[in-house]
This record gives C-alpha cells, sequence and structure tokens, in this order.
C-alpha cells in the first residue's frame, strides 16, 4: 500500500506550484494514497525486457524545412498579458 | 420539435433545392438554444450576429449553385477547450474565464474554409478532465434524457448539445473515452479517431499523448463527412500523419462478413446486465449478416486504467504548467482581494485560485509520479506497460478486423452520484485502452436501458478510422431507428 503523509503533499504542491488549506491538504493526502494504492498494481505486470512507448503513431525524428513563416505579431500575443510594459510581459520581481 | 433527423446530406439537399436556408436553419438552432440551455447547460458561448453572418454568406453560395462543399451552411457546436479566433475559449476552466485565443485550432481553420457555421462552445469537465461534465467551471451539463443525470464527459456538452437537437452537428476530444463515453449516455454517433489523424494545434492540451479530436453526431455518415474535413497531417502538429480512405478491411471485402473480436475482459464484473444485454443483441445482429464472431482475451487491459491514470496526469502536470498568470488567462495580480509580494506568489496564488479540484489532484499526482525517487516506479513502469496493452491489441487484430464491446459499463448516472475519484475514474474502464494504444473507436447507439441510451463500441486497428464508419453503418443500418428525448 502506497503511503503518503501530508509532508508529501507539502512537497509535491511545491513542485506543482500550488498551494494548500489545512482541510484541502488532508483531502488530498488521503485520496492521493487511496489511487496511488490502486495503481500500486502496475508492478505486477510483467514487464521484464519490455520497452516503454516512446511515440504510439510509430513516428520518429519528424522535422521540417527550416523556412520563416508568418507567425502572431508581438501586439497579438501581448492583449492576453494581464501586465506588460513596451512590448514586454511584466512580471514581479524574483528575488526579494 | 422540427429538424431533429435532419443529416449533412439531407441539409445540403435541401439547402440545394431551396427548401431550406442556411439562415433559417441557424435562427431555429438559436431560438432553440435560448429556450433550452438555461435548464441544460449546454452552451458556455453563443455566437449569434456571427453564425447568422455566416449562414448569410453560406446561403449566397447556394443561391449561387456553388456550395465549397458538404459541410457548407451546416450549424456546429464546437466543445470549449478548442481555439476559436477571439472568441472565448475557456476550457470550462476559471483559469481561462476570460481567455480570447488570438487564433484559430487547425480544425477550426479547416471548417470554416468549408463554410460550415460555428453556433458556439460548449461545456465540458474542467480541461476534459472527468466523465460527467461536472468538474465544469460553469457548472454540470444535464442529459437529455434525464436532467437528473450527467451527459457524460467530458465532451457532455457537445453530446448533450446533439441529442437536443441544439446543432446539427458537433466536435469533441477524447483523451480517455470524452467523446465516446457522452455519445453513449446521449445516444448520439462518437468517433474517437486514430491518434494523429486530426491535428491537435489549437486543441487546448491535457494529455497530448493521448487527445484526440473527434466528431460528435447523430449518424455514422455525419462523423464520417466530418471526419473526412478535419483530418489529415498539418505542419502544426508534428504527432498528424494522413489516413489512407482506400485501405481495405483485412480478411472482407464484404464489410458485413468481416472478423469480430469479442474480448471476455469487457463483459466481467461491474458491466451492468442490461448494457451486456444490449452489447450482446447487437453483436448478434451482425452476426446473422454473416460476420464471423469469435471471443479473444486482452489480458493485460486490467492494468489500463492503472496505466492510464499514471500518464496522463504527468502529461497533464507538465502541460497545466503553462498557466503561470502570466502570459494570458487569470492572474492573481488582477484580483484585488489577493496580494502577491513576488514572482512565486504570483505563481501559487493564480493556480491555487484558478484550478478547480480535480485540475489540483491530477497535477499533484503527475508531479509525485515524475518526481525524484518516483518516476521509474509510476512513468515508467506506465510506459512498458503501454506497450503491453498495444501488444494485446496488435495480437489481436492479426486474427479479427474489429473488435466490438460496450462503450461504458452502465448507463448515464446521477449528478453527484460519484463523488469519490477513483469511483469515477473507473467509469472509463473500456475506453482508455483504445486511448493508450493510439487506436480508432466509434460509439454508436445500440439500443435503450430504462429510457435512457446505451453504446455500442467498434474498435479497429490504427488507422482503420474509415473501414470503422462502413461497419458502424452496417450496424445502424441493421438497429433500426431510435427514439429522441422529450425535453420538458
Amino acid at each position: 500500500m502506497a503511503k503518503i503523509t501530508s509532508g508529501d503533499v507539502d512537497h509535491i504542491a511545491e513542485l506543482s506550484r500550488l498551494e494548500f488549506k489545512r482541510e484541502e491538504q488532508k483531502k488530498y493526502t488521503g485520496e492521493l494514497e487511496k489511487i496511488l494504492t490502486y495503481i500500486d498494481e502496475l508492478k505486477e505486470a510483467p514487464t521484464d525486457k519490455v520497452e516503454p512507448i516512446d511515440q504510439i503513431g510509430g513516428l520518429s525524428n519528424v522535422s521540417r524545412d527550416d523556412e520563416i513563416n508568418e507567425s502572431l505579431a508581438t501586439q497579438k500575443v501581448l492583449e492576453n498579458a494581464p501586465e506588460k510594459q513596451a512590448g514586454f510581459i511584466k512580471v514581479k520581481k524574483i528575488f526579494d | 420539435m422540427a429538424y431533429e433527423k435532419l443529416t449533412i446530406s439531407q441539409t445540403q439537399n435541401d439547402f440545394q433545392a431551396g427548401k431550406l436556408k442556411p439562415t433559417a436553419l441557424v435562427k431555429f438552432y438559436l431560438a432553440e438554444i435560448q429556450k433550452i440551455n438555461p435548464d441544460l447547460n449546454i452552451y458556455l458561448e453563443v455566437l449569434k450576429e456571427e453564425s447568422l453572418r455566416q449562414a448569410e454568406e453560406s446561403e449566397k453560395r447556394y443561391q449561387a449553385g456553388k456550395p465549397k462543399g458538404p459541410l457548407d451552411g451546416m450549424p456546429i457546436a464546437l466543445k470549449d477547450n478548442i481555439s476559436t479566433k477571439n472568441v472565448l475559449t475557456t476550457a470550462s476552466s476559471k483559469i481561462l474565464e476570460n481567455y480570447r485565443p488570438p487564433y484559430d485550432a487547425t480544425v477550426v481553420e479547416k471548417l470554416r474554409e468549408a463554410g460550415a457555421i460555428i453556433l458556439g462552445k460548449t461545456n465540458l469537465d474542467e480541461f476534459a478532465m472527468g466523465s460527467s461534465t461536472e468538474t465544469s467551471f460553469f457548472g454540470p451539463t444535464k442529459n437529455p434524457y434525464d436532467l437528473t443525470r450527467v451527459p457524460g464527459g467530458s465532451s457532455g456538452g457537445s453530446a448533450a448539445a446533439i441529442a437536443s437537437n441544439l446543432a446539427l452537428v458537433a466536435l469533441g476530444s477524447d483523451t480517455g473515452g470524452s467523446i465516446r463515453q457522452p455519445a453513449s449516455f446521449c445516444g448520439i454517433v462518437g468517433f474517437k479517431p486514430t491518434y494523429g489523424a486530426v491535428s491537435r494545434y489549437g486543441l487546448l492540451a491535457m494529455a497530448s499523448s493521448l487527445d484526440q479530436i473527434g466528431p460528435m453526431t447523430k449518424t455514422v455518415r455525419d462523423a464520417e463527412i466530418l471526419f473526412g474535413v478535419i483530418s489529415g497531417a498539418d505542419p502544426k502538429d508534428s504527432t498528424s500523419i494522413n489516413i489512407n480512405q482506400n485501405a481495405k478491411c483485412k480478411s472482407q471485402n464484404d464489410i458485413s462478413k468481416c472478423k469480430i473480436g469479442v474480448p471476455k475482459e469487457y463483459f466481467g464484473q461491474g458491466l451492468e446486465p442490461a448494457v451486456r444485454k444490449i452489447i450482446k443483441k447487437a453483436i448478434d445482429q451482425l452476426k446473422s449478416l454473416g460476420a464471423k464472431i469469435q471471443e479473444i482475451s486482452l489480458p493485460n487491459s486490467k492494468y489500463a486504467l492503472s496505466c492510464y491514470y499514471i500518464i496522463m496526469p504527468v502529461e497533464v502536470s507538465s502541460n497545466l504548467a503553462r498557466y503561470d498568470g502570466l502570459k494570458y488567462g487569470y492572474s492573481a495580480t488582477q484580483n484585488s482581494k489577493l496580494k502577491t509580494q513576488n514572482l512565486l506568489e504570483v505563481y501559487l496564488k493564480t493556480r491555487s485560485d484558478g484550478f478547480g479540484v480535480e485540475a489540483k489532484r491530477r497535477i499533484m499526482l503527475g508531479t509525485y509520479a515524475s518526481s525524484a525517487g518516483y518516476i521509474d516506479k509510476y512513468y515508467n513502469q506506465a510506459q512498458k506497460v503501454r506497450t503491453l496493452i498495444k501488444k494485446d491489441f496488435d495480437k489481436a487484430f492479426s486474427e479479427v478486423d474489429f473488435i466490438l464491446g460496450p462503450v461504458s459499463p452502465e448507463k448515464a448516472f446521477k449528478i453527484g452520484q460519484k463523488s469519490d475519484p477513483l469511483t469515477m475514474y473507473l467509469s472509463d474502464i473500456y475506453t482508455i485502452a483504445v486511448n493508450l494504444a493510439g487506436l480508432p473507436a466509434i460509439s454508436v447507439p445500440a439500443g435503450m436501458v430504462d429510457d435512457l441510451p446505451v453504446g455500442l463500441q467498434i474498435i479497429g486497428p490504427q488507422f482503420s478510422d474509415w473501414q470503422i464508419f462502413k461497419l458502424a453503418k452496417v450496424f445502424e443500418r441493421i438497429r433500426g431507428e431510435l427514439s429522441y428525448p422529450e425535453i420538458s
């Protein structure tokens, strides 16, 4: 049985860039443990000498000619950005 | 109710004969939507002026005797995870509540070129994560056959739109059954193409190695016509391919005498007896036409759900990392109730406030399964199991032309019935393996259980999309007419 602690949930939340209130954290701890316990059956699958799937359609090395195509204008791309300045997306400071 | 049996070809005949006009048909649907949508919550956005304007243009083409093709003037509903230029595309998430993409998805470009008329955008589970449309930020869609029940999901809005006659045809997307299961629950046809057959460019990504856009229609022929327009290799999606329309069924020229495999694993515990009865009857009907029925085994299908619930969330956690509150969509910086001092806080508060419960659950699950120390145990193992599942199908298709079975173990369930996530996940048990193996499959209405529709699933080998339509049409013919819901 997969054991998930509230510490695990805090760690995964940090990696996922999510934060939870106490009750949410408790709820996810229980749910993730239940789901992972179910999923644990995968370890019984006979996968010795089995290669993992990489591309299900069997394609590999799909490339195109290195040609310049029309693309969206900067102004269009920035239209949806909540904060922008002088043709750039504006972000808050990264370091304190 | 009028027009409920209208198909694409009938509509085109009527347009050409001047018996019906594209503007009249669009006005009919707009009026019906206004009447029915408040109760069923099918459309999130209706393009009133734009659809009428397009209808007028289509009308001129018909008057000049020059329609663009089979879809000219055909009103279509699009699942709201398909990008439409300057038109709200929310994926039913708060994080994209006000998002208007600056470009069209490839399928939308193709539809516009073909003269199709976009009526509006339909409800879905948030980012297509769910089997009931209940995880939508905008509330659940109701099943037109019983308003206390779910329409299925995640393409529940598109399925309900067709079943309640609020569009001629629709598009959905299918990652683990999201076209086929709602098609089954709403008594319509839903086709999930071979992985890569339809460009995913402009489809808001959930799990990129599994997602496919496909048609949701009243008849198999309509699905076939729509697939013909939207499919094909696209330079903007490097996984897209062309499907050979002239490929033949392996064992037989006469499709009604083909070899059909019935997997014993799809008729085990958990399958509702009344659903089993309908599927068995469908198989018997095809047998009576000369099809050779053979029991087969897909021994690794028991791992499909677990395999899917690793691969899908891992891809989800990666795909949804783009929603950061900076480039587009909801941002905590625009919410006066939230204080953000630095970049990290913008990420945390935007994502925590913008994503719903199921999206967060899958992001967490996927992050865990791909994190240091766990990636071999979970993700890499799941990718190997995916190979086993694909090999099961390869082996089966060396013996049979098609595989038949149920779409879902049950009829449409009640809204709120499946509050536990794992119970909800189990409702996709017969559809998930198809996505893992990249196969095409169709859901065709097969019968009714307690006045609720039940679909038959036809699965074919990779690239057999056009042959599936042939067999599905044969089945549709022997099945006979279906009844339509009466929405009170």
